[in-house]
């Protein structure tokens, strides 16, 4: 597994529009996170001053909650590691280098898990960059520091690192069904902030937490804020092995079907 | 020693059969052309003895062995077109290769000696020119000190002096003692490179053995019967008469290691068969070669 990682990382490494976009993926959601909780602050202040009583200064970003308020908040910015992951699939066929490794000895199968294992590291890589957001914002906006609140609700990254995870292997398999990088980024987009979002509106009851996109979105839900419990509405502030379950399953399936097309396709 | 057999490796697409039930034997140390015009199926038996493509029916051993993964380790191979990471270096595209093939990074300076490309290690594989990139993949195909080495059309698109020396270059590495398997629509490339040879024609095999025996010595002759279809059951049922062309009921077949019309004709009529007209052709199979590539 490491030689297989090893390889798509001289690939991955070396291919400046990946940088570029993942410089923009840092800004973008370093931009969020610390821009957030200042514009939520001077909302409710404003809109604080006509009400009978005064709301609570917030702060999101307090361990342990900020973990799931990060977490949550970078739930918005997954299409950015899936693109990733879709131009390192699609360039394998646009420049023929998926049959030049076969050629040159890999198996199907080592081709397949090479690209699972990118995913894989890539998760990570996204889930420790959040994480070390958390951290900071965490230091910066907790009053009293306790160590025993710091990782009390940390797994929310790991959650975090399965949602991206999940998320990718949908791109994996759009960019292995579409094989040209511009129009599988184009129906990733179209599926993730068009149509599932239509299908899901239709759809009726809560049948639409089935959908792919909306169920690996379900594992981090809303975070609850001093401000929703005023309004007297309640999120759910854990992690559903209901939820999980949903996710795993689609993730399997994905990743069985791509598995299956690498598998039997001439290339 | 054995390093290849194929038995009956077909490929369809659709309705068009690329390669049709094709048998072949390949020794150790030999330099084995596989001959045909365009479109004859040369790079699609290529694919399928390489895992690329999945033959629709037959088989193929490598090295006597069924073990797929330690045999492709002893395979170095190129097929078509050079294909590289356009945006990495010479020197980064084959550190991939090694990584696929399980060995040390320090055998790549060996094979970009080889290829001469050792200088131009470090610029990127786009800024090759086309000589330079089937260099280098001819050194990405040596990486390892593979046993067998297959190369398809090697030559293909390069200016004179390209093809010379990549042409060197194969006769060079032969030397050492790999097996090679070659691909090639230029009948003078495999004669100047090969010692065995292989023709294909709309996926099946014409003729094969050495190449001194059937591109210089060809025992050609003409036949003429009545019964067509038997004769074309006794040709496809006698491994030693292979069926070159058949134009208006004139057969030409290569009868192996038989130069006499007598023989020839003795042999039909013992197996029924009344040849109207019988001829031993002065045309070379090279003439047929080329006729069948101005065909095709
Ligand atoms: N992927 C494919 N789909 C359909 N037909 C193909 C495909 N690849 C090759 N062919 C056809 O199979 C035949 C053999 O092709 P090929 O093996 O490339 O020949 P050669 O290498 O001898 O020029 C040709 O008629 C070609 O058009
Ligand atoms: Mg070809």
């Amino acid at each position: 597994m490491l030689r297989l990682l090893h390889i798509e990382f001289i690939k991955a490494f070396n291919f400046k529009a990946l940088w570029y976009l993942f410089l923009i993926y840092i800004l973008a959601l370093g931009l969020i996170l610390f821009g957030v909780e200042t514009f939520i602050n001077d909302v409710i202040g404003e809109g604080g001053r006509n009400l009978p009583i005064t709301l609570p200064k917030m702060s999101l970003y307090a361990f342990p909650l900020v973990w799931h308020n990060v977490t949550y908040l970078s739930g918005f910015f997954k299409a950015f590691p899936a693109i990733m992951i879709i131009i390192l699939v699609t360039n394998e066929y646009s420049y023929k280098t998926i049959k030049q490794q076969v050629i040159s000895g890999l198996s199907r199968n080592e081709l397949f898990f090479a690209k699972i294992s990118l995913i894989l590291a890539t998760s990570v890589i996204m889930g420790l960059l959040v994480g070390l957001f958390g951290f900071i914002l965490g230091i910066l906006n907790t009053e009293t520091l306790a160590f025993k609140t710091l990782f009390e609700k940390s797994q929310f990254i790991l959650v975090y690192m399965f949602e991206v995870f999940a998320y990718c292997t949908f791109g994996f398999l759009i960019a292995t069904l579409v094989k040209r990088s511009g129009f599988a980024i184009g129906v990733l987009l179209l599926w993730a902030y068009i149509a599932e979002p239509i299908i899901n509106y239709k759809l009726p009851g809560n049948w639409g937490d089935y959908l792919p996109l909306q169920s690996i979105g379900n594992l981090i839900r809303i975070p609850n804020s001093q401000l929703m419990k005023i309004v007297g509405i309640e999120f759910q502030e854990y992690i559903s092995s209901g939820d999980l379950m949903i996710a795993l399953i689609y993730t399997l399936l994905f990743s069985s079907i791509v598995w299956v097309i690498y598998r039997r396709s001439d290339l | 020693m054995e390093i290849l057999n194929i038995n009956q490796l077909t490929k369809h697409y659709g309705k068009l059969t690329a390669v049709n039930k094709l048998n072949v034997s390949i020794e150790k140390g030999s330099i084995y052309g596989i001959l045909g015009p365009n479109g004859s199926g040369k790079t699609t038996t290529l694919g399928m003895i390489l895992n690329v493509i999945r033959p629709s029916a037959g088989t193929f051993t490598w090295f006597a062995n069924t073990n797929q993964n330690v045999n492709r380790q002893k395979i170095g191979a190129i097929i078509e077109t050079p294909i590289f990471y356009p945006y990495l270096s010479g020197q980064k595209n084959l550190e991939i290769f090694c990584r696929i093939k399980r060995i040390d990074n320090t055998d790549i300076e060996r094979v970009l000696k080889i290829v001469d490309l050792y200088d131009r290690r470090k610029d990127t594989f786009k800024t090759y020119s086309l000589g330079m990139k089937q260099r280098l993949a001819i050194a990405g195909a040596l990486l390892g000190e593979p046993e067998v080495l297959i190369l398809d059309e090697p030559t293909n698109g390069l200016d004179p002096q390209g093809i010379a020396e990549i042409r060197n270059l194969i006769i060079a590495i032969a030397k050492q003692g790999l097996t090679i398997i070659l691909a090639s629509h230029l009948l003078d490339e495999v004669q100047k490179v090969c010692s065995h040879v292989l023709i294909l024609k709309e996926g099946k095999m014409l003729i094969s053995g050495k190449v001194d025996n059937i591109l210089l010595e060809p025992n050609i002759f003409e036949i003429k019967v009545d019964e067509r279809e038997k004769l074309h059951k006794l040709i496809n049922n006698t491994p030693e008469i292979t069926l070159v062309q058949e134009h208006n009921n004139l057969f030409i077949v290569n009868y192996k290691n038989q130069s006499n019309g007598q023989e020839l004709n003795r042999f039909l009529f013992e197996n029924g068969l009344v040849a109207n007209h019988l001829q031993k052709q002065e045309k070379s199979l090279e003439s047929y070669f080329l006729d069948i590539i101005e065909h095709a």
